[in-house]
């Protein structure tokens, strides 16, 4: 009997589900132009609202993906991507401040990114705002390889640009809600209005609330709990055919635990002290464009405002360590102007200034708590001069740091094409000068009491009294050039080769994590023990610089069932940089210039349709990235592979839709797929890595036009591995990889 | 291709105004400066030590100097005098200062003195943003009967240093370290020095120790100095100059010399802290350093 109850559940749901497609399937809809079957040939179809970069991408490695792709992958974040695109590896791990990405062998987990992002040609100018869900996602693209003559500092690996969708391309209401594990449900609503021919109106809001996954063994509490929400408000007004106005408002507030790290020794993810990420943003990008009959100007104007806090139990166990606080306010204004040539069949042209002025304001306690002092600061001294011990005078006590941070930066560019016959001859060159200035004050009030330990007397009682404050600068000047050739073929031309060459460049800066340790070090200066650190040194890090050397092919059959893309690449990298910790039993990472890096591999992917309602997708990536030469003083690291980024990256996926021919169910849709990663060495020294591993991912969708309900499942296998590692104090840490995830969306579109 | 150039030409234009504005000219300077004078009787080949203090009145336009000592004695029965040698020719680089002079006749309230004559002066200053740290070293003969050297107070060794450190009960142990410096405080009354020991370190895991080695015996010699100690407790010095002892640390054979401007100090450390990882081991010092950097 219990059994037929549960499989009369089980079928009663089911009719549910098709009741809710049935209905829906009456109301009205308005697709827009994405068809709903994963066999699209038009996966490749080119939007024109990228500005910049509309006759150029053909030199490049490029993976992009249509909203269909999104859904169907589950893509809402920048990192969805990780391995989709080959050679591009973002692990989920820490808190949605932690946007380190890897792209051919090159990346950095702290401070300057990699790669940019544009949101609607909007750049992001702050990594700690990459992570964070879109709604309503059209298109995305992720080019690899330097695109600094054209987008500046921090593209040196690449550049995500993401496109949502407009009032223009689809107007009603758009609904998604979506139930998945550890209690995680999304919700998203949005509203397309198009009041007239010339204006368009969208309102998009999202809600996102998990418990999370993991567990602090501590306090029984699940510790990477979130909460997100936000939203976006797009004007584009087209007041003639030669003027185009584009707004787009946008704010989100998230909470998070975060930091599921598990100590090596135990496997347990264990800390008593308190961590969060806590961040509210919003952005707001104008973009104006003004069609004239020989030129078009474009103007991109935006503002970005970013408030947010990282609190972490900083050595991550269940002990009193220290506790280190992260809190920045940060105001951004950018604004491009691009002079573009109207388009020629032999020649054209693009020019443009861009410039950036950035303001942060940081706060930045270390509390140095009760186990943190006895084992850190009182038994290394004591250990030492056992006859006269100290004692501190608190057992908690406070390192303050405050930091105000101004940033500005100026370009010019140009970048010319020239096309004879089936070749287009492409050069381009940039001149982007950067200035960057640190003011720090650096306090603490403190002391201890020398004890004689023959009779326990006070020998003597020395203030800790720091009080610090200086101003540093930077200023640097880069020359940024591309060039390369493109050789198109194919009865309409639709396939091409191309070689090129270009420079990168990622910005130098200050490494603000690096004071706990100065001010660390400023202690055991006043008790006698010499500093390590001149701050002028160590806190400043030069700008990295690489050269990329590529060759690639985009292969389109003449019915485009297939599409396929190789490339292959070599990179030098000079003064790279890269995270380490210090040694000793200190803590907070440090930036230093590696020296010089070389990284060379290949990628390919493909896309299949052998019949209609079948598609094939694979992409796969080797990486083989090196240090040339890099002495940290201590230990040679030369020819040893740079870690966090893995030598291989891999993604395949198979999706088969049946049409059922039924009015409230139109299709089904069966898709699986594979991604993986490895081996990912986690130190310089590559005593310790990941192996290469894979996740299994599937999902059926019912559909028709109105609706969709997709099951899905990632990570089937529960596949465990792990996305990051760190020593902190002496102890090791990783963390994993997210287990098997379930869970279903529905969508509406109205 | 025009922009490239007019910006070229503007960076260019900001370059060798800022390479300007760095350059800026000294035409005078006066200092006073704390001094041990090493006073040798050359006939009978004794020295003495004592305190005075230099005022260098310094005209760089004119390549010349006044030097005014105060506090100088030449023997210890002998009251303190102060007297002036004028237009000292020297010439300047951004090394520093170097002295050369022949022959000059002091003052002494303003009178010359024409029954003493210096001669053989020669020095080197080394000037700091701080005039009051200038480092100076000056050396003259009076009459040809007094060798007066005139040595900075404190003597302060952080030029071309090394130390090269070996372990008793180890031979094939050798651990250099070139972060080291001395600074060394005479008591010339007692005829002792406190030696400083600055960034101390023996091993390369060992936290760098600021190290203080009190009332080592000094003596002025012919060359210079020795200092020498069988057996002393060395202190830990903190930044705010709070002096803690460290006796299982205990320091022995201590022998050194100062020649010219240039220090030799030789230890023996023995680690008796039975938490240390480097517990029972001694460590044979041998040390470096110099006055001024090695360009002159």
């Amino acid at each position: 009997m219990r059994r037929c109850r549960y499989y009369n559940h089980r079928v009663f749901t089911f009719i549910l589900l098709l009741s809710f497609l049935n209905i829906s399937s009456l109301l009205c809809a308005n697709d827009f132009t994405v068809s709903q079957s994963d066999t699209i040939l038009s996966l490749e179809e080119i939007t024109v609202t990228s500005i910049k970069q509309s006759f150029d991408t053909h030199a490049t490695a490029a993976t992009k993906l249509n909203a269909k792709d999104a859904e169907r992958l589950n893509v809402s974040a920048a990192k969805s991507i990780s391995e989709i695109a080959p050679n591009v590896y973002m692990p989920d791990y820490g808190s949605r401040i932690t946007s380190s990405i890897y792209v051919r062998g090159m990346g950095t987990r702290i401070d300057q990114p990699v790669i940019g992002m544009n949101i609607d040609n909007i750049p992001v100018m702050d990594k700690n705002n990459y992570d964070f869900d879109i709604a309503d996602v059209y298109r995305m693209e992720i080019l690899r390889g330097p695109q600094s003559t054209l987008f500046g500092r921090n593209t040196m690996g690449g550049l995500i640009n993401i496109y949502t969708l407009s009032p223009f391309q689809f107007q009603g209401i758009r609904l998604l809600a979506e139930y998945s594990s550890g209690n995680t449900y999304k919700v998203s609503a949005s509203v397309y209005h198009k009041p007239s021919d010339k204006l368009g109106l969208s309102l998009t809001g999202h809600y996102y609330s998990s418990d999370g996954l993991f567990t602090n063994t501590h306090n029984g509490e699940k510790c990477d709990k979130e909460k997100q929400g936000g939203a976006r408000f797009k004007i584009q007004w087209r007041p003639s055919r030669n003027l185009h106005i584009d707004n787009t408002f946008y704010f989100s507030i998230l909470r998070q635990g975060g930091y599921p790290y598990e100590s090596v020794d135990n496997g347990e993810i264990a800390y008593n002290d308190t961590c969060f990420y806590r961040r509210s943003t919003f952005n707001d990008g104008l973009t104006i464009k003004w069609i004239a009959p020989a030129f078009t100007l474009s103007s991109i104007t935006s503002f970005q405002y970013i408030d947010d806090n990282m609190t972490l139990d900083q050595d991550f166990l269940p002990l009193s360590y220290f506790t280190l606080t992260q809190a920045r306010k940060q105001h951004t204004i950018t604004q491009d102007l691009i002079f573009k040539g109207k388009e020629s069949s032999n020649y054209n042209w693009l020019a443009g200034a861009f410039a950036f002025y950035k303001h942060l304001d940081m706060n930045a306690p270390v509390t140095f708590k009760d186990y943190g002092i006895e084992q850190l600061i009182e038994k290394n001294r004591n250990e030492a001069i056992p006859d006269y011990p100290i004692a501190w005078d608190t057992r908690e006590f406070l390192l303050s740091s405050r930091f105000t941070i101004p940033n500005y930066g100026l370009a010019l560019y140009h970048q010319s094409s020239y096309k004879l016959n089936n070749f287009t001859f492409s050069a381009g060159i940039r001149l982007d000068y950067e200035h960057t200035a640190l003011t720090y004050h650096s306090s603490c009030d403190t002391g201890y009491s020398t004890i004689s330990a023959s009779d326990g007397s006070t020998y003597s009682h020395t203030d800790v009294k720091i009080n610090d404050t200086d101003k540093l600068s930077k200023s640097y000047l880069q020359i940024l050039p591309k060039i390369s050739v493109t050789y198109s073929f194919g009865a309409q031309n639709q396939s091409s080769a191309y070689l090129s060459a270009a420079k990168g460049y990622k910005a130098g800066g200050f490494n603000t994590q690096m004071f706990s340790d100065v001010l660390q070090q400023r202690i055991m200066g006043i008790m006698g023990l010499s500093k390590s650190y001149e701050i002028d040194e160590v806190v400043g890090y030069k700008p990295e610089q690489s050269w990329n050397f590529e060759a690639g092919i985009h292969w389109e059959s003449n019915s485009s069932n297939i599409i396929a893309d190789a490339s292959i690449f070599y990179i030098d990298c000079n003064d790279q940089q890269l995270t380490r910790f210090p040694d000793g039993n200190t803590t907070g990472r440090i930036m230093t210039n590696a020296g010089h890096a070389r990284s060379f591999g290949a990628e390919a992917a493909v896309r299949y349709s052998p019949v209609k309602n079948l598609m094939l997708n694979a992409s796969y990536g080797y990486t083989n990235a090196k240090f040339i030469s890099y002495n940290n003083g201590k230990q040679n690291f030369a020819g040893k592979y740079i870690p966090y980024s893995p030598a291989n990256t891999i993604y395949a996926g198979i999706s088969y839709s049946i049409p059922t021919n039924l009015k409230w169910l139109e299709n089904i849709t069966i898709s699986a797929s594979t991604r993986g990663a490895g081996e990912i060495y986690w130190d310089e020294e590559n005593t310790i890595s990941q192996a290469f591993y894979a996740t299994a991912g599937a999902s059926i969708r019912f559909e028709n036009k109105n609706c969709s309900l997709d099951l899905w499942g990632q990570n089937l296998t529960d596949t465990d591995f792990k996305t990051f590692y760190f020593v902190s104090i002496g102890n090791k840490f990783l963390q994993r990889g997210k287990p098997r995830t379930l869970g279903a969306t529905i969508r509406v579109k109205i | 291709m025009k922009h490239l150039k007019f910006l070229a030409f503007i960076a260019l234009a900001i370059f060798m105004a800022s390479c300007d504005d760095e350059n800026t000219e000294k035409f005078n300077e006066k200092f006073t400066l704390k001094q041990s004078n090493k006073v040798t009787n050359l006939s009978k080949g004794s020295s003495s030590v004592y305190a005075a203090e230099y005022t260098y009145d310094i005209d760089y336009v004119d390549g010349t100097m006044d030097i005014t000592a105060s506090g100088v004695k030449f023997s210890p029965f002998m009251p303190a005098i102060t007297f002036v040698i004028n237009d000292v020719e020297f010439t300047y680089s951004d090394k520093g200062i170097n002295i050369n002079a022949s022959s000059i006749v002091p003052e002494v309230n303003g009178e010359a003195m024409a029954q003493y004559t210096f001669t053989k002066i020669t020095g080197q200053i080394t000037t700091k943003e701080e005039p009051t740290e200038n480092v100076a070293f000056v050396e003259f003969i009076l009459n040809n009967q007094y060798s007066i050297v005139a040595y900075p107070a404190p003597l302060v060794f952080d030029q071309e240093s090394q130390v090269i450190v070996e372990q008793s009960s180890n031979d094939s142990y050798k651990y250099v370290n070139e972060e080291t410096t001395c600074k060394i405080v005479v008591n010339e009354e007692t005829s002792t020095a406190d030696i400083y020991v600055n960034k101390a370190q023996f091993a390369i895991k060992m936290p760098a120790m600021n190290m203080l080695f009190k009332d080592v015996a000094i003596t002025a010699t012919e060359n210079g100095f020795t200092l020498s100690n069988d057996s002393l407790t060395p202190f830990i010095i903190g930044d705010t100059g709070a002096e803690t002892p460290m006796p299982n640390y205990p320091i022995t054979e201590l022998q050194g010399t100062i020649a010219d401007d240039v220090l030799q100090l030789k230890f023996v450390c023995s680690i008796n802290a039975q938490g240390s990882s480097v517990a029972g081991i001694s460590y044979k010092v041998s040390a470096n350093s110099c006055l001024f950097s090695v360009e002159k």
